[in-house]
């Protein structure tokens, strides 16, 4: 099972959806914390309608997300009068069968695009848009996907406001590969 | 095209130009009229091979195949034995109506997916694509249309589309049933960890929970082929030829689609028509040489009993399409075939035309270099870094799938000489 792909093509919120269903199995809970961090009580729906309320309150028509979180997507597609765009920045790592994947998962007749990583989304701008990364939290840092960090530090230009969701209430250790710890402050504006 | 991919295509051009080179060359030393030869080149052929991928194209962009794929993926439950069976039969009948090739093409990512997720090991990996190898060849010959030589058989005028699809349908059904039962035998599960098997599907069904199937779409297409088969089936092949019925019926899918907004995917690769171009200007200039009218003749002499020389065909048959590939022994048999169906088997035709069909098919599963899709399914799999429980990488090649391919063949080619037998006799 490699979750590592797997949280590159539908995001860390939908896949912690599908760990919840098997919360009370701990050694499938253990043999998956060896990939990636998860959640240890059923809370994701309720940090999805949090994140998408708080987002909402900062009435910023375009979304700017660092990482395709399909659960999230989903969930924003219902304001579409709201959030007028939606702009995913696809990973240079991914492999071309992963975007091809990316793409048609999205639902159609969505306002949802796609850029590729170092591209720059013209309608971008600060007054009415937000960057939106996703990750965890441990104290004050950050932690997020090597593929995820890169694309921070290439957009931290941005004058507008970057908003860090936590996909995970509590704080969390890293012990897998392929995470990277940052310093919140540094980076985000907004921690949600 | 980048660079590699180039590389790696050069050597099947400089085999198809090496064929049509070698070709006119023996045709110019043997004194034979290359206008002769294009007067009989079958072109209807190609025109079938072109129209097939464009229609397959066609309904891959519906997204119903991927989506049949990811059902298919929850009924298994990571089951491996659930998943051979389905997923073969799956393969089986899309070939019998669409490209064999791009059929397979499409389910392959989903099918991927779910090894990855169910684990599985160098057995189950040798069996697995072996029946897919299989069954993708026998879902091809079961239909007129399903691939190369049983189009050739179709335009060839011994049998007519009904009464190759009558036969030829149940025919291949049995002898991939017999398949899927064999191999099924050697499957064991080892892993019981069901709980990690349910998460791996969740997760695979996340990744398509949004691919829609345009529905109206895809009943108007399957509508359009519906129609197709009929035309196929009652118009005579000389009033209104079955490459016209396929080329209107494909430009109707196309409008149709164009006019539901649906993306196309309107690129055909043709290096496999390329190369079987190829095969049939060496067939038919192999053909124009009498040789094969000869040895026709020379088979009748040797062996009286009409039985025991459609065995001593079919086998001969089978293993010139195990060595040299299908493509190239549709082309070349062909021609001995349609002299004895107006010779020693008159009456019989549409029985031979099976039987020649059937010993193709079985040729095709012998060695993985036999089938067309022998190699694409190889490299595919090859590329999709499957591993195994102990992080070991799992590959598919021509000695894995040798002692494979040589039991595919004998339960292909026994099966085939029974049905064939008891057909006649009955």
């Amino acid at each position: 099972m490699n979750i590592k792909d797997t949280l590159d093509e539908i995001g860390i919120l939908e896949t912690n959806l599908q760990i919840e269903k098997y919360i009370d199995d701990k050694s499938l809970l253990n043999n998956v914390s060896s990939e990636i961090p998860i959640p240890i009580k059923c809370e994701t729906k309720d940090i999805i309608d949090n994140a998408m309320n708080r987002i909402l309150e900062l009435n910023k028509k375009n979304v700017f997300m660092l990482s395709n979180e399909i659960a999230l997507i989903e969930k924003m597609l219902l304001y579409k009068d709201k959030i007028q765009n939606i702009i995913v920045c696809l990973s240079r790592n991914l492999s071309d069968e992963q975007i091809n994947n990316i793409k048609s998962n999205i639902p159609k007749n969505s306002n949802v695009t796609f850029i590729n990583e170092l591209e720059y989304p013209n309608i971008i701008k600060p007054k009415d848009s937000i960057i939106l990364v996703l990750g965890y939290v441990n104290g004050n840092n950050c932690i997020v996907t090597n593929n995820t960090y890169r694309m921070v530090e290439l957009y931290k230009s941005f004058l507008g406001k970057k908003v860090f969701v936590r996909c995970i209430s509590d704080n969390v250790k890293i012990k897998q590969k392929n995470f990277i710890s940052i310093n919140a402050q540094n980076y985000f504006d907004i921690i949600i | 095209m980048s660079k590699e991919k180039i590389k790696s295509e050069i050597p099947s051009y400089l085999l198809m130009a090496s064929i049509f080179i070698v070709s006119t060359i023996l045709a110019l030393l043997l004194n034979i009229s290359i206008t002769d030869i294009m007067k009989d080149y079958q072109f209807s052929v190609l025109i079938i091979l072109i129209v097939m991928e464009l229609f397959t194209n066609l309904i891959s962009s519906t997204g119903m195949i991927e989506k049949i794929s990811l059902k298919i993926s929850v009924i298994s439950k990571g089951n491996k034995k659930k998943c051979l069976i389905l997923f073969g039969l799956l393969i089986f009948f899309v070939s019998a109506f669409l490209n064999n090739i791009t059929a397979v093409l499409i389910v392959l990512p989903i099918i991927f997916v779910l090894l990855k997720a169910i684990g599985i090991d160098q057995k189950y990996v040798n069996i697995f694509f072996a029946s897919i190898l299989a069954l993708s060849n026998t879902g091809g010959a079961s239909s007129p249309i399903g691939d190369f030589p049983a189009i050739v058989i179709m335009n060839s005028g011994i049998t007519s589309f009904r009464a190759y699809l009558f036969r030829a349908f149940p025919f291949f059904f049995v002898i991939s049933i017999a398949l899927i039962t064999w191999w099924q035998f050697f499957v064991k599960e080892a892993n019981k960890d069901d709980k990690k098997k349910n998460l791996s599907i969740d997760l695979l069904q996340s990744k398509y929970k949004n691919i829609e199937v345009n529905k109206k779409v895809v009943i108007g297409l399957l509508t359009i082929f519906v129609l197709m088969f009929i035309c196929w089936s009652i118009v005579p092949q000389n009033i209104i030829p079955p490459e016209v019925i396929a080329l209107l019926g494909c430009v109707i899918g196309i409008v149709y689609s164009v006019i539901c907004r649906e993306k196309i995917k309107s690129l055909v690769d043709f290096k496999p028509v390329l190369t079987i171009a190829s095969f049939l200007f060496l067939a038919n200039v192999i053909s124009h040489t009498g040789i094969l009218t000869t040895l026709a003749n020379n088979l009748q002499s040797l062996i009286s009993n009409p039985k025991l020389l459609l065995i001593a065909i079919m086998i001969m048959t089978s293993l010139i399409s195990g060595l040299f590939g299908a493509g190239p022994a549709a082309s070349a048999m062909m021609p001995v075939i349609v002299y004895l169906c107006e010779t020693t088997f008159n009456t019989q035709s549409d029985w031979i035309a099976i039987a020649y069909a059937s010993s193709i098919c079985a040729g095709s599963s012998l060695f993985m270099w036999s089938a067309t899709a022998g190699f694409i399914l190889s490299k595919n799999v090859n590329e999709a870094i499957l591993i195994d429980s102990t992080r070991k990488r799992l590959s598919w090649n021509i000695s894995n799938y040798m002692k494979c391919g040589i039991q595919n063949y004998v339960i292909q080619m026994s099966l085939s000489i029974l049905l064939i037998y008891l057909a006649i006799m009955l």
